[in-house]
């Protein structure tokens, strides 16, 4: 139960790279969470416990991605399959990356970092973000995406430079 | 690609679109690794609350008090609207829940304040307790660590651990889903405990629930009986688990669960009997200095009342301010100020005795602005206003803001007795602020927690003031026994202590 306190924001970052979407992302967590209680007695204690509930995860993705796919929002079930032996890369190694991208993000400029902050933490929808900030939806779309890219760019240069 | 990644992570992108990022995803593992290096990025900005959390050094500070908090879009009309149409609007999460008390509790994420506020959305604690009231009136105790999700003012799911819940008559109906099924509430007390053993475990303390499994049919449950959801989707009659003693704890022994450093500014007007220079009253704790007569901004004297001095007394085990009868204003620092534009919660507190007066002498058409009333005023020019809290002349609870703002209660207090003004400052860097206040007295003494029901509360107030004297005033045809002034963090540091009954003869 702590252990999976622990590794929840872990998992929840691993759906929302194939679920964008936070309030879906979080609905398939919680089916997680419920399929991982069935089979916690196939818990290794000795391995590291968030690859192990990952792997739950990439079953409840599946089976998300199946009941969804007549909708067509979401990328293509197989795709979500070759992704995952990447993330499952990842996940192998803690490269310092969380503590990069808070410095990536400390060095934003302010009215990016104030965006960011409004759309996913205080999780704001667009319209009123772009009401508060007296701009266009389509501008604050634009400005997460160049401000995701530019965080992408300082991690990665972060990441050469520590290699 | 880049395009199309940032328009699929914006939840923006066209049905023709997300098939075209499929298709460019599955052909190339370059396309990949750089759409991963953006979904992380979103994903971490979504799902790692600590990187808001920390703040800004550049002065851009962040709702400390939500940080624990990843707000959830709720309500199941929503969900389903955003099942149905795309991209989805989210609704910001709304309060739900109160937190009433926190004993050596360690949040997944964060800490909220005690007698803050809680959004829909994710509640995760990973060691101590904490006592919380939905706003349907459900009393729910998590025990660390828990995992849970609130839901709205009536419902709440459970992922992990256990959940105390004590549901009032009025808040029946309250729904527990946990991931064997849900738990619905009819008036009554239970425990529901989900961990690795079962999907499920409920106890019924008192009262009935009705247990809907994900897989078979609903039963009813009573009075010490409980029932397991196993992870097969069977249900079965199970070992009632009584709950821990945690409860009784803090409601039978509250004066013991006082905590260190949240009583912030007290008097209790222990001063040897006699009158005084008012500048020669210097006691108890919180304060930038004695008490004094009143000064404008510009430090030049306002008119305080007839009497200059401070007459003070002793009755039973308590000191007191012997207000008398006219006009009686006094004034004194605050060693730290009240800070109206942060996310605080702060409890404010009044004791005294309420003369009786021969019948025909509260007259309403006397003026509403004697009576009693304790009220934080800034000095400053930078960031005037001030919080009145107060009784009338008929003895009706009243909020003023000092911006034409004020709230009356209907109800009113008795006279002929010890009475406890007690008012909950909820403010807020951005939005609301709220102020409530209660009048108790020997027939309706302060309980463990704050209550459910105030006498008045007030609406639409923004305020952002620094207020850093506090006044006491009591005016009106009879003198008062102004007992205690108290400022906390803690709604039990305000009030405990406090007796309808003196401890000596009157």
């Amino acid at each position: 139960m702590r252990l999976f306190i622990a590794s929840e924001p872990e998992v929840l970052r691993y759906i929302l790279a194939v679920i964008p979407n936070v309030t879906d992302a979080r609905d398939v967590l919680q089916e997680t969470a419920a399929a991982l209680w069935r089979k916690m007695d196939g818990y290794d204690p000795a391995a590291p416990f968030t690859p192990w509930a990952c792997r739950f995860a990439a079953n409840e993705i599946r089976a998300f991605l199946r009941r969804e796919h007549r909708q067509r929002r979401w990328l293509d079930a197989d795709v979500a399959e070759l992704l995952r032996v990447h993330q499952e890369q990842a996940l192998q190694s803690d490269d310092g990356s969380a503590e990069h991208l808070r410095e990536c993000l400390e060095s934003l400029p302010p009215a990016q970092h104030e965006l960011l902050r409004r759309y996913y933490f205080e999780e704001q929808p667009v319209e009123a973000i772009a009401r508060a900030l007296n701009r266009t939806a389509d501008a604050v779309y634009k400005t997460l995406q160049r401000s995701r890219q530019a965080l992408a760019d300082c991690l990665k240069r972060k990441q050469e430079a520590a290699a | 690609m880049r395009e199309l990644a940032a328009r699929y992570l914006n939840g923006a992108a066209t049905e023709a679109e997300v098939a075209r990022l499929s298709e460019l995803l599955r052909a190339d593992q370059g396309a990949r690794e750089e759409y991963l290096r953006l979904a992380d990025v979103h994903a971490r900005l979504a799902a790692d609350t600590s990187l808001w959390t920390h703040e800004r050094p550049r002065n851009q500070t962040v709702p400390r008090w939500k940080g624990w908090l990843l707000p959830f879009a709720a309500a199941a009309a929503v969900l389903l609207m955003a099942a149905l149409f795309w991209p989805a609007e989210k609704a910001a999460p709304p309060p739900v829940a109160t937190l009433l008390r926190a004993e050596d509790a360690v949040w997944a994420g964060g800490s909220p304040n005690e007698g803050g506020r809680l959004n829909a959305g994710p509640l995760r604690l990973s060691a101590g307790r904490a006592l919380l009231r939905l706003d349907g009136g459900a009393i729910l105790l998590l025990r660390g660590a828990v995992d849970a999700r609130l839901e709205s003012g009536g419902s709440v799911a459970l992922l992990a651990g256990e959940i105390h819940a004590q549901v009032p008559e009025a808040a029946a109906g309250f729904t527990l889903r946990a991931p064997g099924g849900d738990v619905v509430d009819l008036g009554t007390e239970f425990v529901t405990r989900v961990s690795h053993e079962s999907m499920a475990e409920v106890t019924v303390v008192k009262g009935e629930v009705e247990v809907r499994p994900r897989q078979g049919s609903a039963q009813r449950l009573t009075t010490g009986k409980a029932l397991a959801m196993e992870r097969d989707g069977s249900v079965r009659a199970t070992a009632a688990r009584l709950p821990v003693r945690a409860w009784e704890d803090w409601e039978i022994k509250p004066a013991a669960q006082r905590r260190e450093g949240a009583l912030l500014v007290h008097d209790a007007f222990e001063y040897p009997p006699g009158s005084h220079d008012p500048a020669a009253l210097n006691g108890g704790a919180g304060w930038g200095g004695p008490w004094s007569l009143l000064t404008d901004s510009q430090g030049a004297r306002i008119y305080s009342g007839a009497s200059r001095t401070m007459e003070t007394g002793a009755f039973g085990n308590a000191g007191a301010w012997l207000a008398p009868a006219g006009k009686n204003l006094r004034q004194r620092r605050l060693a730290q100020p009240l800070d109206l534009a942060q996310d605080a919660v702060r409890y404010a507190s009044l004791a005294w005795f309420e003369e009786s007066l021969p019948t025909g002498r509260r007259k309403p058409s006397a003026s509403p602005a004697s009576g009693l009333s304790l009220t934080f005023r800034s000095l400053e020019d930078a960031a005037p206003g001030c919080v009145g809290l107060r009784v009338d002349h008929l003895l009706r609870p009243r909020i003023e803001t000092g911006m034409g703002q004020g709230f009356v209660s209907r109800v009113r207090a008795t006279e002929g007795r010890r009475l406890l003004l007690v008012a909950k400052i909820l403010s807020r860097r951005e939005g609301e602020d709220e102020i409530m206040l209660r009048v108790f007295d020997a027939d309706d003494p302060p309980g463990a927690w704050e209550p459910e029901e105030w006498d008045i509360r007030t609406r639409g107030l923004r305020l952002d003031a620094v207020l850093d004297h506090v006044i006491l005033q009591s005016s009106g045809p009879s003198p008062r026994r102004i007992e205690e002034v108290r400022l906390a963090s803690a709604w039990l540091d305000a009030v405990a202590g406090w007796s309808a009954e003196l401890t000596n003869d009157e």
